[in-house]
């Protein structure tokens, strides 16, 4: 019985572990078609030097191939991805394809490779030893699923700048899933040509690449499960068109593509996504009687110390100033409300603070870091977390995960102690699912951990985005316009939270276009204008300051112009470098003046 | 009262699960400048480009000239004279100040010359570097050019998303001298801004949005007297006891 | 010289197919990988028209022209409309094309068979030129003739039309040009027609000039295609045509310095060193695209 469907059988086992060298790097958001390349390198070089059947037993000798195999193709995606890793999207497929491409031809052209007639090699693998190998493969991506390595790669999937910002080094975690995809074409090259008989470098050419990429697509790239599903399908098609009797050739091709429509256009998780996926809540999540045992514990700078220092910062874009000459120094313990009118510049500014943007004038130093200078992993390292304008969730990630990721910075690498089932890998999965739930539940979304974070409501997706920047455990905490949306009740209550989160010892910058909520929970508000700063001082000063009402709702009178924009006769300074903020507002406060200020105010503030 | 040339009733607007607009209504008549006026994130740009098709609405009614528009593509109300001035001006940077204002008469399916050198006659700056990629011109001069590609068009009702955005006081003025001239002209203006006092000054009637809801409307001199106005924008309250009751709704 | 003109007309055929490639992924940002299967479809429904149909070259070049225009609209209308507005509509739409594409394979097996086909006998006059010492066949300056006159209206289509001037403003920003009339998913199907229809000529064009058919041929020329317009600039048409050109003459000297079993590595070197040190292309610019 099993003996019938041995053939058909190996090869699902085969395709679904090349399907796993595609899922490899799919789940990190790369489209790689190398993956042919990886495999042909590995088949030849290991036919080649591995050591014959008849000396060391068929056995060993497959052993020694396949080690020999992977460590060719994890070489080799070393060696194409060092220089490649930068390229995104489609550039990096069509540079992965030329490489296989190119893979493919010079081993046509090698005498050792037997050229076009191709190189014999001996039939040693059975259907269990694929069936094993395929084991052994699935449970590795299974295993890393959970952990916080897996998590690392799904969400530079799924928002490569938020996965950025969380501190997790995007260059490092991109190549790694590179390699391991490198390494499973490399068995897989050696495990198929170990059981063909006959090896080509035709047999790793484009179509190859294509029938690899399509399996891992249909099964889903978001599962572990779906490279095996996908394979099981692919294989079984022309088996059941035999069985029902038809022989046409190119109707297995014709449904295999059509299935392949489909499944892209209706099922975009592939066949994997039809099996529900669990979030575990851990379940003591009030306990914190053993807080952060297993997490890094961070060590905040004392009220009063410097927290970040801003020097003539500014930022152009194509002759145009966004930020000009900012001159401001937070400290900590302080709440630090940015406003102004829309396009002044605050976004172009806290991202220049986060790292995201680099300054093009003047310079910064945020917790000891020089703005410019420090990649955004490095800066979220040095305590630095933020949320976005625009919510960037991890989206097909569950809210628990979502945080979890969040904690990247203060949890501890599981994945490889999660493959032997070490308990201390246990233990600090707990910890950081434990301070996840904490960081849920201090935003109040508890409830709701399992669900989706694209299937939140848009108040949930903020107070989502505040946990998860609140879980790497930040000494300055930036909030891009965090009540936007919000009703009146829900923007107390978040005035609420970012009231006590500043007397946790946390310092906060926010941007908020409620001015209200602004004024009743900053210590200190700085408005910005045309990049400028226009006024800063206490939320009492700032509400009485004419010139910010007049930022906000223009001015009062008006003076007729002289000289006309349209005949060209009237300077325009968003054009170029000017002066240009409201007359009546620059004299209120200088921009050098808006960088000293009062010892912070720590007493904590009744937000309702 | 003779029949508004745009009416929208109750429109609400949604992105996924989040509500923009909560049932706006207002109208313009033939010929009068109109101002929708708020915070940001009031709402007001979700609501201009749902009535100029950009968005489709999750509910309420769009009428202009009479008919139904609440479901039509954008494109093809521009034939019908409904055009936008978008916000951040959305000149096509790579294109000439010639092809952008050819792109304004994209809709007659032919050129447009004569409107063209009207607009020129009437923005020299823009005749002068007819040829330049219209994004070597300053963040005024693109306003105009915003502004003029609209005008090819030949709008029955122009409607124009925050045209003093990033701009300086004196450049503003400037646009508003334009708008103005424009509603002289005899062309209708929605104009939604965040500069509520200059556009105030400007409309004959005014609409205040506060997160997706009309707080108050009425002719735009009682409105730019009304201290309540500051509030809708600052949320201060000027009457800080009323602080728990939603805003009070309702014209003036 | 020979040599010389030799690359020159098979340039110019990648030049044509590649321009295909690079009109869909400057208006639309997305690779349109059923591209090559148009490719391959066109040259054999053009042997078919030939063969079967009695007609001659003149006439089926238009007829092709139309159907590979018809394929276009297909491919826009199933692989890339429904997923408009999808986040993950950049790599759904290499997908979706790479099943349309086997679609069209499959179908063409189906009809035609697996074989390998030509043109009947004596399709087009063997007539023979002299140029400057070199040997020039009639069928060489027709597929020249033909390439160049289709690059050139298609150049002045989108410098000095109207449709054009749309494409331009649909590349550049959708959304203004929604706000200006202009029907956005007309000038996209528009492009995808114009785009397989030029890659259509191209599939008959190299049909003629190798005199053979295979169901495979559009993936050979798919990675070269590719090349071409990484090498030209993605999105940029005259990087493609100088770029076509470039590859033609650069295969042509490798056959005939190095040896012709390297001729195909050449593309990948140049796609390796313009994707290394210059990824925006020798003639593109680079989108910048806001936090």
């Amino acid at each position: 019985m099993l003996l019938e469907y041995a053939t058909t059988l190996t090869f699902i086992a085969l395709g679904a572990i090349f399907a796993y060298s595609f899922y490899a790097v799919l789940i990190a958001g790369q489209l790689s078609l190398g993956q042919a390349g990886f495999a042909s390198l590995a088949a030849f070089s290991a036919a080649s030097l591995a050591p014959s059947g008849d000396d060391v037993g068929d056995v060993p000798a497959l052993l020694i191939a396949v080690v020999l195999g992977m460590a060719v193709g994890a070489l080799a995606s070393v060696v194409l991805g060092l220089p490649t890793m930068h390229l995104r999207g489609v550039f990096l497929a069509i540079a992965t394809l030329g490489f296989a491409e190119a893979v493919r031809i010079v081993l046509l052209n090698q005498e050792w490779t037997g050229g076009a007639q191709g190189l014999a090699v001996p039939r040693i693998l059975t259907v269990g030893m694929a069936w094993t190998a395929l084991a052994v493969v699935a449970y590795w991506f299974w295993r890393m699923g959970r952990s916080r390595y897996g998590r690392a790669l799904e969400a530079i999937r799924e928002d490569e700048l938020a996965a950025r910002s969380m501190g997790i080094d995007v260059g490092r975690h991109r190549l790694a899933a590179f390699v391991t995809s490198g390494a499973v074409a490399g068995l897989y090259g050696v495990l198929y040509a170990y059981y063909v008989r006959l090896i080509a470098p035709g047999d790793f050419d484009f179509v190859a690449a294509v029938e690899g990429l399509v399996t891992a697509v249909l099964g889903g790239s978001t599962m572990f499960l779906g490279p095996l599903l996908g394979s099981g399908f692919q294989t079984m098609i022309p088996e059941i068109q035999r069985a029902v009797g038809v022989e046409a050739g190119w109707i297995r091709p014709f449904l295999a593509s059509l299935l392949l429509l489909v499944v892209i256009l209706f099922l975009p998780g592939g066949l994997a996504s039809l099996i529900p996926r669990r979030t575990r809540m851990p379940q003591s999540d009030g306990g914190d009687g053993d807080r952060g045992a297993h997490l890094a514990a961070r060590r905040h700078p004392a009220a009063g110390e410097t927290v970040a220092t801003l020097a003539g910062l500014g930022k152009e874009y194509g002759g145009v100033h966004a930020v000009r000459d900012i001159d401001l120094e937070i400290r900590a313990g302080e709440v630090v409300g940015l406003i102004g009118p829309n396009g002044a510049g605050k976004t172009t500014l806290v991202n220049m603070i986060s790292g995201l943007v680099p300054p093009s004038s003047g310079s910064a130093t945020v917790l000891g870091a020089s703005i410019g200078r420090t990649p955004v992993h490095k800066l979220a390292g040095a305590g630095v977390s933020r949320t976005f304008q625009h919510s960037k969730l991890f989206n097909r990630l569950s809210a628990l995960e979502n945080v979890l990721v969040g904690g990247h910075l203060v949890s501890r690498p599981t994945f490889l102690r999660r493959l032997l089932w070490l308990p201390s890998s246990r233990r600090d999965e707990r910890a950081a699912l434990e301070h996840a739930a904490r960081c849920l539940n201090r935003v109040g979304l508890g409830d709701l951990a399992g669900n989706r974070a694209s299937s939140l409501s848009y108040g949930d997706q903020r107070r989502l985005e505040i946990a998860r920047a609140l879980a790497s455990e930040p000494s300055l905490l930036i909030l891009d316009e965090p009540a936007a949306g919000m009703n009146h009740v829900e923007a107390a209550k978040l005035s609420a939270l970012i009231t006590s989160l500043a007397a946790d010892g946390l310092t906060i910058l926010f941007i908020e276009h409620n001015v209200g909520m602004v004024l009743e929970t900053c210590t200190r508000v700085v408005v910005l204008n045309f990049g400028e700063v226009i006024a800063s001082g206490t939320p009492e000063e700032i509400a009485a300051d004419p010139a910010v009402i007049e930022a906000y709702l223009g001015t009062e009178d008006h003076e007729p112009v002289t000289g006309s924009i349209a005949e060209g006769t009237l300077d325009d300074p968003t054009g170029g470098a000017a002066q240009n903020a409201p007359a009546g507002a620059v004299t209120n406060v200088g921009p050098s003046a808006a960088g000293t200020l009062e010892p912070p105010d720590t007493t904590s503030r009744d937000a309702t | 009262m003779s029949d508004p040339i745009l009416s929208v009733e109750d429109l609400r607007v949604s992105y996924g699960r989040v509500q923009a607009v909560r049932g706006v209504s207002f109208e313009a008549e033939q010929g009068s400048l109109v101002t929708l006026v708020g915070a940001n994130g009031a709402g007001k740009s979700s609501v201009i480009n749902a009535v100029s098709g950009m968005l489709r609405p999750a509910g309420g009614r769009i009428t202009f000239r009479g008919q139904d528009i609440t479901r039509t593509p954008a494109h093809a109300l521009v034939k019908r004279g409904l055009v936008q001035v978008p916000e951040g001006r959305q000149i096509l940077a790579t294109l000439t100040i010639e092809d952008n204002l050819q792109m304004g008469a994209w809709h007659t399916g032919g050129t447009a010359q004569k409107s063209i050198t009207a607009m020129y006659d009437r923005f020299p700056v823009l005749a002068e570097r007819r040829a330049l990629p219209a994004g070597a011109l300053s963040g005024g001069e693109q306003q105009m050019l915003a502004i003029a590609r609209a005008l090819v068009a030949e709008p029955a009702v122009m409607l124009m998303d925050e045209p003093s955005m990033g701009l300086a006081p004196k450049i503003v003025d400037e646009v508003f001298r334009v708008i103005e001239e424009i509603r002289a002209s005899g062309t209708t203006v929605v104009l939604v801004e965040q500069n509520a006092r200059r556009a105030l000054r400007a409309a004959d009637h005014g609409y205040v949005l506060q997160t997706g809801e009309v707080v108050h409307s009425g002719p735009a001199a009682d409105l730019l007297a009304d201290e309540r106005i500051v509030e809708a924008y600052l949320g201060v309250d000027t009457d800080s006891r009323r602080r728990d009751g939603p805003t009070q709704h309702g014209g003036l | 010289m020979q040599q010389l003109l030799n690359g020159i007309f098979i340039g110019s055929i990648y030049a044509l197919f590649a321009i295909g490639f690079t009109l869909v992924f400057g208006i639309l940002d997305r690779l349109n990988l059923a591209h090559p299967a148009v490719f391959a479809a066109s040259a054999f429904v053009g042997i078919e028209l030939v063969e079967r149909g009695g007609l001659s070259l003149w006439a089926a070049l238009p007829i092709v022209f139309v159907f590979g225009a018809v394929l276009g609209l297909l491919i826009e209308r199933l692989a890339f409309r429904p997923l408009k507005g999808r986040a993950d509509a950049h790599f759904a739409g290499l997908i979706s094309s790479i099943a349309l594409a086997g679609m069209v394979i499959a179908l063409l097996q189906w009809r035609y068979g697996p074989d390998t086909r030509r043109f009947p006998a004596g399709s087009f006059p063997d007539t023979r030129y002299e140029v400057a010492g070199a040997q020039v066949t009639l069928v060489q300056v027709v597929i020249l003739g033909v390439s160049l006159a289709l690059m050139v209206g298609l150049t002045y289509m989108v410098t000095r039309t109207r449709l054009g001037r749309g494409m331009r403003a649909v590349a550049e920003n959708p959304d203004a040009a929604r706000v200006l009339g202009v029907n956005v998913d007309r000038i996209t199907a528009v492009t995808f027609a114009i785009s397989s229809a030029l890659g259509a000529v191209a599939g008959v064009l190299f049909a003629i000039n190798v005199n053979t058919a295979q169901l495979g041929m559009g993936s050979a020329i798919e990675l070269k295609g590719l090349a071409v317009i990484i090498v030209g600039g993605m999105g940029s048409l005259p990087g493609a045509l100088i770029g076509g050109l470039a590859l033609g003459l650069a295969e042509v000297f490798a056959v005939q310095y190095i040896g012709s079993s390297w001729r195909d590595v050449i593309a990948f070197g140049l796609l390796f060193l313009i994707l290394l040190l210059r990824p925006q292309g020798l003639l593109g610019a680079r989108k910048v695209r806001e936090v």
